[in-house]
């Protein structure tokens, strides 16, 4: 993202690979294995680049995508949010309470919302007011609240929705599922709020130099909540989401959900260190790990591959982010 | 980024060569598990070990999630499955049959046979139709454990038993069926005799070997009068026999009893060191026999001798010497098993 | 020379800051008149960047007055203090280093254009356009206005920090170490902006521990011990060897 400068002054021979090379740093590291992975995994299953396959894979994908872009915003602004799972699961369950009842499906998308809005106040209070690091703040949620839904339910699960609910989650519009339209929707928003907005303005400021945020007459505190309540309130979309394309709620959905999204938030170029946030990398990175799950399965590959590719590309990703910040500093 | 391609390159290879046989039948087993230690794992082998000697082209494809209890990982394992469009896919639910219906339909409606590894109850009220249902009789599986607990307590006259019961995943149907499989029988049992039955504990250690080995301790201090632990399957009682021993405890006929359930190698192996007092066993070689038994039937165009559910044969153990009677030698031979019982003790039964 | 006729732009009357028994300033006195630079100096521990804080707001003073323009003021937060035109540039402080020079310039005061004001949509153009002007007309060469700042050097960032401050009008600028950690060449082009700066008419307050700066840039400088003013000079009376001994010797001049 540094150097169409330095293209520019170049203008030897080797202009071409300096353009190449120039214009391929503004891309995201994560599109490389993407599409290395994509090409690779098609050639050992003709099921694999179907149509129907790829609208398979992105469905997987759409809800770390909603909920990755409420991570983007939280890690941005140089927090982090463990509880995305347990809130998931929570909403989820409660929910399902009132989708029973006969409530309105309209009132119960709002109560969900609702649901989340509180739990990300809570998350954020306990961050901005009692000054608890959000790694542990948020972890100790995500203990609280998967114990508290574990315990509302106390074994049992709601399952068989009516089925004008499923059909939010498991019904297609003009061809693809709802669940992409939605995490299109929410994608290309967060992507906008982050770049246009000054809520995004704020968030990468404060996340890259509180400080100095604060100095400008950011309010810190309160950005930093409102990012909290955005996670938790896309974290209950997507519960409300899930629970139509599984057709049931358990007190266990979305546990382990925090690693899967942070992995593909950082996978997708947004720092843990702040400052910088990637709503369209975080779902390439969703994309890749969707791909991964799905392609090694189709090639007959044994499931852990998924995993260790995951892991390593993690690693390598991270790796890339520090060496090219760093270099960027040298490079001056 | 080299290295990366590298490594993707090795795992295409990988792929490549695990699936080298010409797609001509493909067969998926889609499990909970992957453990080879654990129930869904040693049938998962069993089905793929069988296919190779079955007559004809077959293509195996397996996956699991990456947390046992994850059920939307689950639900997006069997998307994937709708695109494959396997001939014959097995499943064994994660968390209940309820949560993978819609799958399992969308599934058959591209063509899967479906073979269904599922809990023994309210199979007619499924809204599914696989060519057949494999079931283990769980909540049977947990009456003969308290059976074998009464009639233990009965005989030397332990009396009150104060029983600490450790459950599985709170949802789990397995783990409920097998609970109060248990708690029911022991009941019956102790009734008889007149020993007062005392439920002093229950606590959900999630089938975790490691969370029943945390748990046991906190609760024999606060009541160190319990005499008998059940644990819902093979990595509880497991965890609880641990768990006693590192705390100086003594489980074992002369100290605290426990009973187990499913029968896992190194459960059996327990019962063989006088640690475990009962584990009714049930072998996952023959649900994989089963299995293919049904796919051998299906291509074979007999598809009307399916039986719509076969139960599998549950084996009462409370000795070494039923497990010697019982259990294949190959079996025993592993390491899951020879390592863990005395030399002697080894040799004893093979002469 | 400090014109006594007219009003100083900023007057400290007796500014003490105690934290519990501790007393970091106690007592200090001294005015900044317009288009003076004042170089306030002292060693560690002197209360220096307690007396910055004071006066950018950060801390409220614990007893004394603060007055612009003749006015007293009281601060609760840094927005107080620019609001009263007094901007502080911190050293290391004042930059978002992840974000371009534009966005930095207009950071806390971002331009929306008009259809977009309901949900704050950043006008990018705009902001950039007025950054790179304001930049040419002091006279800071930044290539690029996207540059993320993590990519300029110490000087060009110490140079969009204080055209910044000027920039949002400010009538007197605190300087927080402006040349810590700058090169020669850098230095010495931030202490021609400072000069330019203080030629324009804006106030300036430095704290630096550069003595040669301070006697080179400033008119009057405040020497800081133990919380108080130790000594107040004349720059053209002074050497560095002089200051030296007011800040950590026996001399003294108050």
């Amino acid at each position: 993202m540094t150097s169409n400068e330095n293209a520019q002054r170049d203008s030897r021979p080797t202009e071409i690979f300096n353009r190449f090379r120039s214009a391929t740093r503004g891309i995201n590291t994560v599109v490389f294995p993407t599409i290395l992975c994509v090409i690779l995994l098609s050639l050992f299953s003709d099921k694999f680049f179907t149509v129907e396959n790829q609208l398979n894979i992105v469905r997987s994908a759409s809800v770390a995508m909603i909920v990755g872009v409420g991570q983007v915003f939280v890690i941005s602004a140089r927090q982090i949010d463990l509880s995305v799972g347990s809130v998931l699961g929570l909403t989820a369950c409660l929910t399902g309470f009132l989708v029973f009842d006969g409530v309105p499906i309209i009132l119960c998308f709002f109560f969900a919302l609702a649901v989340g809005f509180v739990l990300g106040l809570i998350n954020g209070l306990i961050v901005g007011y009692l000054k608890v690091p959000a790694l542990l703040g948020t972890l100790g949620m995500l203990v609280l609240v998967r114990g508290t839904v574990q315990e509302l339910m106390y074994g049992t699960y709601h399952v068989r929705f009516p089925a004008e609910f499923v059909v939010l989650g498991q019904g297609d519009t003009l061809g693809v599922p709802n669940l992409v339209w939605v995490a299109a929707c929410v994608v290309i928003v967060g992507h906008f709020v982050l770049t246009r907005l000054e809520y995004g303005r704020f968030i990468l400021a404060i996340g890259g130099n509180a400080e100095a945020a604060r100095i400008a007459g950011i309010k810190v505190r309160k950005y930093i909540i409102i990012s909290f309540i955005v996670q938790a309130v896309l974290v209950a979309l997507a519960a409300f989401l899930l629970m139509g394309r599984m057709n049931s709620a358990h007190p266990t959905l979305g546990q382990g959900l925090e690693l899967h999204i942070i992995a593909g938030v950082i996978l997708g170029g947004t720092s843990l260190f702040g400052g910088v946030g990637k709503v369209w990398g975080m779902a390439i990175a969703m994309y890749l790990i969707a791909v991964l799950e799905n392609g090694l399965l189709l090639a007959g590959a044994g499931f852990f591959w998924q995993q260790i590719l995951l892991g390593f590309l993690l690693i390598t990703s991270v790796a890339i982010q520090i060496y090219r910040s760093k270099s960027g500093k040298i490079d001056m | 980024m080299n290295a990366t391609r590298t490594l993707i390159l090795g795992a295409a290879a990988t792929a490549l060569l695990s699936g080298a046989a010409i797609a001509e039948i493909k067969v998926s087993y889609i499990t909970p598990s992957t453990d080879i230690t654990t129930g869904p794992g040693q049938t998962l082998i069993g089905v793929e070990e069988g296919l190779a000697d079955l007559d004809g082209d077959f293509k195996f494809f397996s996956a699991s999630p990456p947390a046992h209890n994850d059920p939307a990982a689950y639900d997006r394992i069997l998307s994937d499955q709708v695109v494959l469009a396997p001939e014959y896919l097995m499943v064994t639910p994660a968390t209940s049959m309820d949560d993978i219906y819609d799958r399992l339909n969308e599934a058959a409606a591209k063509g899967s046979k479906l073979i269904v590894f599922a809990p023994p109850i309210g199979l007619e009220e499924h809204p599914i139709d696989p060519l057949a249902y494999i079931i283990v009789p769980e909540d049977v599986m947990g009456q003969m454990a308290g059976r074998d607990i009464a009639s233990m307590a009965c005989a030397e006259g332990r009396d009150p038993i104060n029983l600490a019961m450790f459950h599985g995943i709170p949802t789990s149907e397995i783990g409920k069926l097998r609970s109060a499989g248990f708690s029911e029988a022991v009941a019956a049992g102790l009734a008889e005799c007149g020993i007062t039955l005392n439920v002093v504990r229950e606590e959900f250690t999630n089938f975790s070997r490691e969370l029943a080995f945390k748990t046991i301790e906190p609760v024999m201090t606060a009541h160190p009068e319990i005499n008998v632990v059940f644990g819902a399957n093979s990595n509880t009682a497991l965890g609880i026999m641990e768990g006693l021993q590192a705390t100086g405890k003594t489980p074992g006929a002369d100290g605290i009893w426990i009973a187990g359930q499913g029968g896992q190698l190194d459960e059996l192996a327990a019962v063989c060191r006088g640690e475990i007092m009962t584990v009714p066993f049930r072998d996952p070689r023959k649900m994989s026999d089963i299995a293919l038994e049904v796919v051998r039937l299906d291509l074979a165009g007999r598809t009307d001798e399916i039986q719509a559910v076969y139960p599998t044969q549950l084996v009462p153990i409370t000795n070494c010497d039923q497990i010697f009677e019982t259990v294949p030698q190959a079996m025993l031979e592993s390491k899951g098993f020879r390592p863990l019982i005395p030399e002697e003790m080894w040799d004893s039964y093979m002469k | 020379m400090p014109q006594q006729m007219t009003t100083p732009t900023l007057e400290l009357r007796n500014i003490a800051k105690h934290f519990g028994a501790i007393k970091a300033v106690d007592g200090v006195s001294f005015t900044v008149e317009s288009g003076e630079c004042v170089g306030l100096i002292g060693d560690n521990g002197a209360g220096k960047s307690t007396l910055v804080k004071v006066v950018s707001g950060f801390h409220p003073q614990t007893s004394g007055q603060l007055l612009v323009q003749g006015k007293e003021v009281t601060f609760s937060s840094p927005t107080d203090a620019r609001n009263s035109k007094i901007e502080t540039v911190y050293q290391n402080l004042a930059l978002v280093e992840q974000l371009d020079v534009a966005a930095n310039f207009f950071l806390g005061r971002e331009l929306h254009t008009n259809w977009g004001r309901i949900i704050r949509y950043l006008d990018k153009g705009a902001m950039k356009k007025r950054a790179r002007a304001e930049l040419d007309r002091i006279g800071i060469s930044i290539p690029d206005m996207n540059a993320i700042v993590s990519e300029l050097s110490g000087g060009q960032r110490q140079s969009i920090a204080i055209s910044r401050s000027i920039f949002w009008g400010s009538q007197c600028l605190v300087l927080d170490e402006p040349t810590a950690s700058l090169g020669v060449n850098e230095t010495a082009s931030v202490a021609e902006l400072i000069e330019r700066v203080v030629a324009s008419g804006v106030s300036v307050l430095i704290v630096a521990h550069d003595i040669d700066l301070i006697i080179q840039l400033c008119t009057k400088i405040v020497v800081l011990r133990q919380g108080i003013v130790w000594s107040e000079l004349n720059a053209s009376d002074v050497t560095a060897a002089d200051l030296v001994h007011h800040i950590t010797g026996t001399q003294r001049a108050a």
